[in-house]
């Protein structure tokens, strides 16, 4: 051995305290920036992938009144409108006044729900939760919920569980000027 | 035997040039050595006799003035050029030894030949110097006056076209001192290389070929000297 090294070797030996944090502290550093340069791709990965397998929609059209058929239709006539999809949502509270839950028709074809337990739902009288709700409900359980104009049911079943693409985000889903005011979670029928 | 090795001319170095403590270690300093000659730079402490040797063994540079050494002004060398110049041509023995002390007597003495182009064996330096028992002893475990034989036997081992000596017999006594003076006699004698040693010890004046005389910066007197005397017969 060079004898540059044998010294470098004797200084380590004898420092080996200091060595090894050192080299803790190094290897931490790298751990760090390493994490921080590989999350963005990681990110945008993970969105990509999650995005294209619920076809997500590039634009949402919302009117509290509805459209009319001649409207979705010159929408669908557009030629640069690959596909539409028509789905109808209604926010609604449950009958202990708990929960503020916006309840969407399932989006068949575009923004679709990522079933993550149970099934979809079949009758009208079976529902899906967002996954928000996964602690306070169980399948098979009913939801009751308070007279809402829009649905037919005051009750359902709950059938499943699920995420949506729309929602990325696990809170803060939306203002409504029911319940607390803040929208718990989405479901589907 | 006459033909000119060193030539200084009018080489000067300052210290916090134009500030109020401004120090000329220093001053217009003028000389030849030739070649195969024994050197000795006499002067009192703070005389500027390591700042001038340091300054030949390229391990500073010059203010002032031109340092020609074997053909070549080495002031104009840059930091890069003076390490090679140092690592090729230099053997140095410091006044504080600077031995590194993770290193073995022997391995640092070997360390010196690592970098050399000729070396001696480092054994034979070690035994030398009259160490071959202490070969394996790492620095901090030896005495101060062993340290400085160390120091001497790693600059020997390099085989250097000029050894240079800063106090190499300060640590020591008279029989190991004139010892170690032989050893520096012998390698001008077999070598025909030069060495050039600076002490304060006046009484070391008659082996050198050539004397001078450093006194606050400036050279005193510049002697050469016809009839030495060997180290053997030298008393102080
Ligand atoms: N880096 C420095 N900065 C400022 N002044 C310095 C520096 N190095 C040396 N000096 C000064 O230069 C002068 C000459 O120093 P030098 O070390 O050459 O003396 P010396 O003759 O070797 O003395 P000694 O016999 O005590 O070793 C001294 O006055 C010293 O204080
Ligand atoms: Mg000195």
């Amino acid at each position: 051995m060079s004898k540059i090294n044998l010294n470098t070797l004797r200084e380590l030996k004898s420092s080996k305290a200091r060595f090894f944090s050192v080299t803790l502290l190094l290897a931490l550093a790298v751990f760090i920036f390493a994490g921080l340069k590989a999350t963005t791709p990681d990110m945008n990965q993970t969105m990509r992938s999650e995005y294209d397998k619920t076809n997500l929609a590039d634009a949402q059209l919302n009117n509290s009144l509805g459209f009319t058929g001649s409207e979705i239709e010159s929408i669908q006539k557009n030629k640069n409108i690959k596909s539409v999809s028509k789905s109808f949502q209604t926010i609604a509270v449950t009958s202990n006044n708990k929960h503020a839950i916006n309840i969407i028709s399932n989006p068949e074809k575009l923004s679709k729900f990522t079933i993550t337990k149970g099934r979809e739902p079949k009758k009208d009288n079976e529902i899906i939760l967002g996954e928000q709700l996964r602690g306070d409900y169980n399948i098979g359980q009913q939801i009751k919920i308070k007279h809402n104009d829009d649905l037919k049911q005051k009750q359902y079943k709950i059938v499943g569980f699920a995420t949506s693409s729309v929602y990325m985000k696990k809170s803060n889903l939306g203002q409504t000027n029911l319940g607390d005011g803040q929208i718990d979670a989405f479901a589907g029928v | 035997m006459s033909e000119e090795f060193i030539r200084l001319s009018h080489v000067s170095k300052i210290y916090n040039a134009h500030q109020d403590n401004e120090v000329r270690a220093n001053d217009d300093l003028n000389f030849n050595i030739k070649r195969g000659e024994l050197t000795v730079i006499v002067g009192s402490s703070g005389a500027g006799k390591s700042t001038l040797l340091n300054t030949l063994g390229g391990m500073d540079s010059v203010s002032e003035g031109e340092v020609w050494v074997n053909g070549i002004d080495i002031a104009k060398f840059s930091e890069k050029k003076r390490t090679t110049y140092r690592r090729r041509d230099i053997g140095f023995v410091f006044q504080f030894y600077n031995l590194i002390p993770n290193l073995t007597a022997l391995e640092n003495v070997e360390l010196a030949n690592e970098i050399a182009k000729d070396p001696l064996d480092a054994k034979k330096a070690m035994k030398s110097v009259g160490l071959e028992k202490r070969m394996d002893n790492f620095p901090p475990q030896m005495s101060g006056g062993e340290q400085q034989r160390v120091a001497v036997a790693r600059a020997i081992a390099k085989n250097p076209a000029l050894l240079l000596a800063d106090e190499p017999t300060g640590a020591l006594d008279y029989h190991t001192g004139k010892k170690i003076l032989k050893i520096f006699q012998d390698y001008v004698h077999d070598t025909g290389k030069n060495v050039v040693i600076v002490t304060h010890n006046s009484l070391i004046k008659p082996m050198a070929d050539h004397v001078i005389e450093v006194v606050d910066g400036k050279i005193k007197s510049d002697v050469i000297n016809d009839h030495k005397t060997p180290v053997e017969d030298l008393e102080w």
